[in-house]
């Protein structure tokens, strides 16, 4: 028994000594626990936890090179007790490059909490607070993903650009780790798809929204930037494209009324325009052109309608609520309104209508003209026939 | 007035067995130049438009070309609703500077007639009426199709031009486009399955399809069928 052990410690130490970068990272030695898959616990409500890390997966995150106990705090003891919950605004021992001093999430969040996504400030705090994203409802610990266009390898370096790294900084771990950091920012995270996923995952939730006084945005999907975006267009506007587009940030998205927000009105027409980013949108961008609301609209003829409308359509005919054409009186009388777009809506739901009237009464008209026409040609052509 | 042009669309063509079927001349190369760049526009502009409003997973057919797919499906709509600008200067043009144009248009003015043609007509299917009207060049059917056609055309052309030139005019009027223009292409894609392909593919007698507008020759026979007031007046201005 006691051999196997040894046998067991000495393989161990074997690994841990052959796989260094992982040995240099997991100097507190998690990882001899924590590397069985099958680690964790079901808690008093019955709730799974899982605390396997994979840590190959690990190490080739953003977070790759920061020891556990950096973000983990209170471990003292086995079983662990008292672990507080990560804060990401904790201050980390990895030195930041640029400054020399330690490294922080802190001056990020501060700049979120005042956001239209924070939690507000202390006199006007927000309502629902268990409503709003937290760091991670939007950020995991990505594994890296830099541009590997250029050779085509699975790790995604290229080596002839590596290669000209290397040349002064030798060591070539922290070369690769710096690497891999400044390719994954050069370009977008999140396809846009992922990017309108993930911001609907709350925005398109109608309770939620009512909750917090919020319009729902299902109505993104009938805009032609879907269309862009479904087709897996690259330059295609996401959410955040028009939300923070070049000088905004995605941290600091500001309520539409502040003067501060891209889509405040005496910045829509520089934020139509993107001047400066990556795509120029649409260059000749006037104010009337930029005027109006991009997503409220509902008017699509619902021959191609989402899979997501008709699902709330049908909990709204089951519920009873399904009434057209008050929901179009609904739109002129609500309080509060903005006037003209109201109006505009009125308009644009009559011209729906005009053309869901015509199409349905012309187009049963003409099927029964023809099939009327098809039975009298049928016994034409049989008379011709006995007549001959 | 009689023109020499006239004469010349009003020509019999004469077969060469002698008891072969007689041919008239129904659409002239004019005519027939139009109707391919209308349907050729109208199919392309059909597809490619479409494509906008394919749920997500119809996309997946194109695999890995879907943004090129994208990028190409604009290109393509541009160039032909151009062509299809073009083929709608093409004929007024016609329908003023030729003399045969000028016919066209005469005859496919609608008249009080093509009123009480409806009425018949329907009685007829149902059997009310024994006797089907006698139509002329141009039927009802034929009229409604043309005006609609022409209405829709304009209606689909200047809400196009809105969306191709979005900055310079107002969102609303963007918004009212875009509507206008998903609805004008359900509503003339929807017609031409059921009005014009029942016409010449799908009716009794006439699949696969009629083939004048290949060859724009109708058959004698088809002729006093289809168009016998047309008919008698060929054959008398043949005396």
């Amino acid at each position: 028994m006691r051999y196997r052990l040894l046998f067991l410690l000495s393989n161990l130490i074997l690994v841990f000594l052959l796989s260094g970068q992982a040995f240099a990272v997991d100097e507190e030695n998690c990882l001899l626990c924590h590397k069985y898959s099958g680690l964790g616990r079901i808690d008093e409500k019955g709730k799974k936890h899982l605390f396997y890390v994979n840590e190959k997966l690990y190490n080739q995150s953003v977070h790759g090179k920061i020891r556990c106990g950096e973000c983990h705090l209170g471990i003292e003891e086995f079983p662990h007790k008292n672990v507080k919950k990560v804060d990401c605004a904790t201050t980390c021992h990895l030195t930041d490059p640029a400054t020399g001093r330690p490294f922080s999430h802190a001056g990020m969040i501060e700049k979120y909490e005042i956001s239209v996504h924070g939690k507000g400030t202390t006199e006007n705090p927000k309502k629902h607070i268990e409503d709003l994203p937290t760091c991670t409802y939007c950020h995991d610990n990505r594994i890296y993903q830099p541009i590997n266009k250029l050779a085509g390898r699975e790790q995604g370096i290229a080596q002839e650009i590596f290669d000209r790294c290397i040349g002064c900084h030798t060591n070539n771990a922290w070369t690769e780790a710096f690497y891999y950091h400044f390719t994954e920012r050069l370009h977008q995270r999140r396809s846009s798809q992922r990017m309108v996923e993930l911001c609907t995952s709350c925005h398109e939730d109608e309770e939620k929204m009512a909750r917090n006084n919020l319009k729902p945005v299902s109505t993104f999907r009938d805009t032609f930037h879907w269309q862009a975006i479904k087709y897996g267009d690259p330059n295609a506007p996401n959410c955040i494209t028009c939300h923070a587009p070049v000088g905004y940030f995605s941290h600091e998205i500001m309520p539409k009324k502040d003067a501060r927000s891209a889509i405040h009105k005496d910045n829509l027409v520089h934020t139509c325009i993107n001047q400066g980013g990556v795509q120029v949108c649409h260059p000749d961008a006037t104010p009337s052109f930029a005027q109006g609301t991009v997503h409220p609209y509902q008017f699509k003829a619902g021959l191609f309608e989402d899979q997501r409308d008709a699902q709330t359509r049908k909990k709204d005919i089951e519920k009873g609520t399904f009434k057209p054409f008050q929901t179009l009186l609904a739109r002129t009388l609500k309080p509060g309104a903005d006037q003209p777009v109201s109006y505009q809506n009125i308009v644009m739901l009559l011209i729906k209508y005009f053309y869901m009237v015509l199409i349905g009464v012309l187009i049963s008209c003409m099927i029964v003209h023809q099939v009327l026409d098809y039975f009298a040609t049928k016994r034409e052509l049989s008379r011709k026939v006995t007549h001959v | 007035m009689t023109t020499s042009k006239d004469i010349r669309q009003m020509h019999i063509i004469r077969p060469s067995n002698p008891h072969g079927d007689r041919y008239f001349l129904r659409l002239n190369l004019h005519e027939r130049i139009q109707h391919h760049a209308t349907w050729s526009t109208f199919v392309v502009l059909a597809i490619t438009g479409f494509m906008v409003e394919f749920p997500e997973e119809w996309i997946k057919v194109f695999g890995q070309y879907h943004e090129a797919v994208f990028y190409w499906r604009g290109i393509i709509h541009r160039i032909a609703a151009v062509i299809m600008m073009i083929n709608m200067a093409y004929q007024p043009w016609y329908f003023i500077c030729t003399a045969t144009g000028r016919k066209y248009f005469r005859d496919m003015l609608p008249t009080l007639k093509d009123l009480r043609d409806i009425k018949q007509n329907l009685a007829y299917y149902i059997g009310w009426n024994s006797e089907k009207p006698l139509f002329d060049r141009f039927n009802y059917k034929e009229k409604l199709e043309f005006w609609t056609g022409w209405i829709g055309s304009i209606i689909i052309t200047v809400t196009g031009l809105f969306l191709w030139f979005q900055e310079y005019f107002p969102k609303f009027i963007f918004d009212v486009s875009v509507l206008v223009h998903t609805m004008e292409a359900i509503l003339a894609s929807s017609a031409i399955l059921v009005w014009h392909f029942y016409e010449v593919h799908l009716k009794p007698g006439k699949f696969p399809m009629s083939t004048i507008w290949l060859d724009g020759k109708i058959s004698e026979h088809e002729l006093i069928e289809e168009h016998p007031l047309e008919y008698e007046r060929m054959v008398k201005s043949e005396k």
